[in-house]
């Protein structure tokens, strides 16, 4: 506090900017506090005050800034609190005498709200045909809105009829990659009769420590007859006529990708698809097909016109 | 971060308020003294600011030209070949416009010298054009007269049922024909050394092979009077591109011979190189504010006012410098005055980079995320309609306006992601390559089938497997997927067939994707409405599956064009973040997503109608990728009315005395590319070099 003899009474205002308004348990708030006075005061080397919600004194911040009108403070990061809910902070501005001038006390409010760790689920690696009653295995990843690790962390698998068919706890392993998406693989059983379902991964939500929201994701499951019938797809470029391997072969929803001879084989149903060849910087290959038995498809691509420059 | 409604430029000149009115100079100049440098910025005000009886000139030439493109530079040359001296003026740091990143396709016709050259079957002087000719002796057999009718064919329509010739300036095009022989040979004289004719260019005409591209043979070293280029400044492949050409030199073999590497760069340097070794003195860093004439709108053309425009590399703050320096007036005034004694040529390229001047044509553009193509290359205030607007201040008439609408590439989405630049594939190597961050994920058609695209809140909007087609220019050989109801030779010239409601409903092919990227959506917001970006969406599945390079150079991780994250929650989140367009969230991209992937498992798209054309593949497989799908606006049509002597026409139809124009700051002439400005480039500097001396 400066020295010298008090002549006038002044006042402050304060005020504090808070990124974001809604934040993750236990994660970083920015703040970054101002202070204005009447008559102008700098308060470079003052402190602002943060108190949390019990008063206590949460942090003691320097004003920095002044651009003559306006003292500031650097942003600066605080530790939110770990249980969700409405807070309501404060930040002081305490009394002070500057240049004969005896500025009162000024404070404002903190207003934030903590909310629990968002989690994200991912499935993935899921054929795109699964023949009736066999076992099938996808991916699953969790990911937690603030990059927690996931290690040990519950999740279940289930129907189309919400009904649990699988559990599994996360082993810790980050799914290359990513910056925090754990991941596990699971083994299913497909339902025993044909169609496409809808089931879903769920990560159930958690108080313990840090809370953590439930999330869940949606995923296709589409289960087929068994099929009867062999399609071999041979594959070549049609002007040099060498094997494409590599090239990837679907008939909705069978896929198979051809090896270096460009021969690619898959069981399919009896019915009629459209049989499509696509391989990097080629034109896709597609015809109708129908399938009464096994058979052999010949695919010719050409190459994809090269853009005119102009 | 903060996000822009403007682009760099248009934040001051054309929406802050701030532009400065004839008040405000009269104010500022009777303080700072008249002449004195204060305007950094054309203004908006359609006025003269620059009294002429008070200027202090500060370099006086015969001819002066502004832009050193695809105009300027033969207009410089020829005028000083014809005895002028002359001084050209860039808003770049180095010459060459949009004529250097371009595929050096040179279209021009009417018995020019290659076509003669291929009817005879020889080749070059030097040996280096060793291929066969392509065409037959009636593809190539034609006189000015033939080629004049060709470009003003009323009956031409194209794929997307527009008539590209019929609007063409007829004198110009006159004169245009009878000036092709002239500038063929012209360029031959100034180092420029063209293939065989292959084709023609868009909008060249429907009835004759015209085109040639430039190419230089590698060599050890680039030595431009032997011919060559080395591999260096060619450019690596996937590598790198070069101060000499920004974009990599493509394979010359079946227009030249094995070794020749083709593209712009082996038509814009040999200019510049014979335009440096005839004493053309260059003004670069230099952007024409304002063409001063006697009064505003009478009397000669007497010069222009300039001010100093650097660019600076944003790694080391280093002023960006031209390749070659001979004959560089390097000022750095903030604000110069140049005479011209007998006129002042416009080659200062188009206005597809200036949003509220291309917005007159069509709202959806005055988007300012969207830029025109070359935009590392030529900086802020490249094609920013600035020639076509000083011309206007003092009284120019305007031509071909709406022919924006007439060709296919005018505007289009090309299939190059993760880059604001995506006409052009710039590699590292170029000092502008910093600009731009990533030369980005160029992907052919087929490619699309691996991602879906998505407009600024997150929502698709087209068939993405036609996200990308579009019609090249109704040109030789004529065919039914260019509109016209017959191939090659068999096109009937002005027969009214071709404009038949029967053969527009036959061959009618216009994808419309671009209307779609640039229609409003929920995220638009008044006055503008802006569209907003537009996001390529996919997964590491299909960078696997399709084997696509997404690593600097090709990408940049902080150039804001490109984004991977381990959901897609949290990509939707972190393009807001760091997008400098993107003023929305994208609240729908998580539902898009989880709904095309339902529409994969059905093996059906009900939306948009994927499904027949090729295969549907879930997106699924973290981490997930957003890149930017841009359109770009690539050359423009319209501008400042010029007759067959590339006399800039007044509002009452008369030239306006000493001031020419040519290329994309003239209009009425609806072809694509370089021929058109090259010829224009020559009539303008043939005629300029006559004028009498003021």
């Amino acid at each position: 506090m400066d020295s010298g003899s008090v002549e006038t009474r002044g006042q402050s205002t304060c005020v504090i900017h808070v990124s974001p308004d809604v934040v993750d348990a236990g994660a970083e708030l920015t703040l970054q506090g101002q202070v204005s006075c009447a008559p102008t005061c700098d308060l470079r080397g003052h402190a602002l005050l943060v108190k949390d919600e019990a008063r206590a004194d949460a942090r003691s911040v320097e004003l920095t800034q002044f651009d003559g009108e306006t003292n500031r403070t650097d942003a600066f990061a605080v530790k939110a609190p770990v249980k969700a809910g409405a807070y309501t902070w404060l930040a002081v501005c305490p009394a002070v005498v500057k240049e004969g001038i005896s500025y009162v006390e000024a404070s404002t409010p903190i207003s934030f709200t903590v909310k629990s760790h968002t989690t994200h689920l991912v499935a993935w690696d899921i054929p795109s045909a699964i023949v009736i009653g066999e076992r099938f295995r996808i991916k699953v990843g969790i990911k937690c809105s603030s990059e927690c690790h996931l290690a040990n962390r519950d999740f279940e698998i289930c129907d189309h009829e919400g009904i649990q068919v699988s559990k599994g706890t996360l082993p810790g392993d980050r799914w290359p990659g990513t910056t925090g998406l754990y991941v596990a693989e699971v083994e299913l059983q497909a339902p025993a009769s044909e169609g496409l379902y809808s089931w879903s991964v769920k990560g159930p939500g958690s108080d313990v420590g840090v809370p953590h929201a439930e999330g869940s994701n949606n995923f296709g499951v589409r289960i087929v007859s068994h099929p009867e019938c062999l399609v071999t797809v041979e594959t070549v470029d049609r002007i040099s006529q060498t094997p494409l391997g590599g090239a990837r072969v679907v008939m909705h929803p069978y896929k198979a990708v051809t090896d270096e001879r460009g021969i690619a084989q898959m069981r399919v149903a009896k019915g009629e698809y459209r049989l499509f060849v696509s391989q990097t910087k080629y034109l896709t290959f597609g015809v109708p097909v129908e399938v009464t038995a096994d058979m052999t498809a010949r695919a010719e691509l050409d190459l994809e016109p090269l853009v005119e420059r102009n | 971060m903060a996000k822009k409604r403007d682009n760099d430029r248009n934040d001051r000149k054309l929406r802050g308020g701030k532009a400065v009115t004839r008040r405000d100079f009269v104010k500022t100049g009777a303080a700072a003294g008249v002449g004195a440098a204060v305007l950094s910025t054309s203004g908006t005000a359609l006025t003269q600011v620059s009294p002429a009886d008070a200027i202090k000139w500060n370099y006086e030439a015969d001819v002066v030209v502004i832009g050193a493109g695809c105009t300027g530079l033969p207009a410089a040359i020829r005028a000083r070949d014809l005895g002028a001296s002359v001084i050209v003026v860039d808003q770049n740091f180095d010459p060459g416009g949009k004529m250097l990143h371009s595929g050096g396709q040179i279209s021009l016709g009417g018995g020019d010298p290659l076509q003669l050259r291929d009817i005879a079957g020889n080749g070059d002087r030097e040996g280096f054009v060793t291929a066969p000719p392509q065409h037959t002796v009636e593809e190539l057999t034609e006189d000015a007269d033939f080629l004049f009718r060709d470009h003003t064919d009323w009956s031409v329509m194209d794929a997307a049922a527009q008539a590209p010739y019929r609007y063409n300036e007829r004198d110009l095009h006159r004169a245009y024909a009878d000036n092709c022989y002239a500038t063929r040979e012209f360029l031959m004289a100034n180092y420029v050394r063209m293939g065989r004719i292959a084709g023609t260019h868009g909008n060249g005409g429907m009835s004759r092979a015209r085109r040639a591209v430039s190419f230089l043979m590698e060599g050890p070293t680039t030595d431009i009077k032997k011919g060559t280029v080395s591999k260096q400044d060619a450019g690596v492949a996937g590598v790198s591109s070069s101060h000499f050409a920004p974009r990599l030199m493509e394979d010359g073999t079946k227009v030249a011979s094995a070794g020749a590497r083709a593209n712009g760069a082996a038509l814009a340097r040999p200019l510049e190189f014979s335009a440096r070794e005839k004493g053309v003195r260059f003004i670069l860093n230099r952007h024409m504010d304002e063409i001063i004439r006697e009064q505003q709108f009478s009397g000669r053309v007497l010069g222009i006012r300039a001010s100093y425009s650097p660019r600076f590399d944003p790694r080391t703050g280093a002023r960006l410098e031209s390749l070659w320096q001979n004959g560089n007036v390097d000022d750095r005034t903030e604000t110069i005055f140049i005479r011209a004694r007998k006129a002042v040529i416009v080659g200062a390229g188009g206005h597809g980079a200036n949003p509220e001047f291309r917005s007159m044509f069509y709202p959806g553009w005055r988007e300012p995320a969207f830029v025109s193509s070359g935009w590392a290359l030529l900086g802020p205030r490249g094609q920013d309609a600035s020639g076509i607007i000083a011309g206007m201040r003092i009284g120019a008439n305007l031509a071909g306006m709406h022919q924006n609408l007439s060709y296919g590439s005018t505007f289009h989405i090309p299939g190059n992601l993760a880059t604001r630049d995506p006409y052009t594939d710039m590699l590292p190597g170029h000092p502008t390559f910093s600009l731009r961050g990533s030369t980005g994920i160029n992907l052919p058609n087929a490619s699309f089938q691996h991602l879906i695209v998505v407009n600024q809140v997150g929502k698709r909007f087209f068939n993405e497997m036609l996200i990308t087609t579009r019609e090249g220019g109704a040109a030789f050989p004529a065919r039914p997927a260019k509109g016209q109801p017959k191939s090659g030779l068999q096109h009937v010239p002005l027969d009214w067939r071709n404009a038949s409601v029967e053969n527009i409903r036959a061959t009618y092919s216009e994808p419309s994707s671009i209307h779609a990227a640039l229609a409003m959506n929920e995220g638009s917001q008044a006055p503008d409405f802006f569209s907003g970006p537009i996001w390529a969406i996919f997964d590491r599945a299909a960078v696997e599956r399709d084997k696509w390079k997404i690593d600097p150079p090709f990408t940049s991780p902080t150039n804001g064009y490109f984004f991977k994250a381990d959901t897609i929650e949290e990509l939707a989140a972190r393009i807001h973040a760091g997008h400098e367009f993107q003023r929305v969230p994208l609240k729908y991209l998580a539902d898009t997503v989880a709904k095309w992937n339902s529409f994969v498992d059905k093996g059906n798209d009900p939306e948009f109608a994927r499904g027949p054309d090729a295969p549907m593949h879930r997106i699924d497989t973290p981490p997930f990728y957003a890149a930017t799908l841009y359109p770009v606006w690539h050359d423009s049509y319209g501008g400042l009315r010029i007759n067959g002597r590339a006399q800039v026409i007044d509002m009452q139809g008369q030239p306006i005395p000493g001031l020419y124009a040519g290329g994309e700051s003239s209009g009425g002439g609806n072809q694509h590319g370089l021929g058109r400005a090259l010829v224009h480039g020559y009539i303008a500097g043939t005629n300029a070099a006559g004028e009498r001396t003021s």
